[in-house]
């Protein structure tokens, strides 16, 4: 029955937690798309103090366009029909993203405030949804 | 509005120009995808719906039948035992 799913009732979480799962992926695009229109008009919030010596060494406009990419291939994959490697990808993605920038801004001279959003919240949001993903089949 | 405020607008106009084409991409996705998705529930649904209407067919048919003490009692053969101070017939 794992490559069977019935909607609402389905096993497969992607199925039946996918509007939830969207919301959020539709936020972290929002920021993305913040930090893009930030990064474009002069990264005044991107600093090495921030984000760290790693993250800064990357350009800000690369980070945000990864930020939005991660997040709109997700929520492409989650659109039904959905896509499970789209959202595998786009987790992936997600997942290696926020682990940089996390690292850099706890252990590369940054702020380790900030990776506390990644470490806590957003890393083991995406690697559940990449679980579930890799183990259920679509609908 | 001074040249700063255009600057600014424009700057902005072409900041959007990416996450706009994301959004439009991703609005192309959803229309193409629309009316694609099986509906597994209603699947469920429909077998359920089979199911009752096999059970309310079969309810119809069924005819009812007497018991034999019901049939004796009818005809007057045995009573309902009701008094407890005699041995029934």
């Amino acid at each position: 029955m794992a490559d069977r799913t019935i909607g609402w009732l389905a096993k497969n979480g992607l199925s039946r937690y996918r509007p939830g799962a969207i919301v959020i992926e539709i936020g972290l695009f929002v920021i993305g798309v913040l930090f893009w229109i930030d990064a474009t008009m002069g990264a005044t919030s991107f600093t090495p103090l921030v984000w760290g010596d790693l993250a800064y060494s990357i350009p800000a406009i690369c980070w945000a366009f990864v930020n939005m990419g991660c997040a709109a291939l997700t929520i492409a994959g989650l659109i039904r029909p959905v896509r499970n490697w789209m959202v595998i990808v786009g987790a992936v993605l997600s997942i290696a993203q926020y682990l940089v920038l996390a690292w850099s801004a706890m252990f590369d001279g940054g702020t380790a405030i900030i990776a506390m959003f990644a470490f806590v919240l957003l890393i083991p949001f995406h690697i559940w949804l990449l679980f579930e993903a890799a183990n259920y089949g679509s609908d | 509005m001074g040249p700063t405020e255009v600057k600014f607008i424009t700057d902005l106009a072409a900041a959007l120009g990416v996450p706009g084409g994301i959004i439009v991409a991703l609005w192309m996705v959803y229309q193409s995808n629309r009316g694609k998705a099986k509906d597994p529930a209603a699947d469920v649904l429909a077998a359920l719906t089979k199911i009752e209407d096999a059970v309310d067919a079969m309810d119809s048919r069924l005819i009812r039948v007497e018991t034999r003490q019901e049939m004796l009692l009818g005809r007057g053969v045995v009573q309902h035992h009701t008094d407890r101070t005699m041995p029934p017939r």
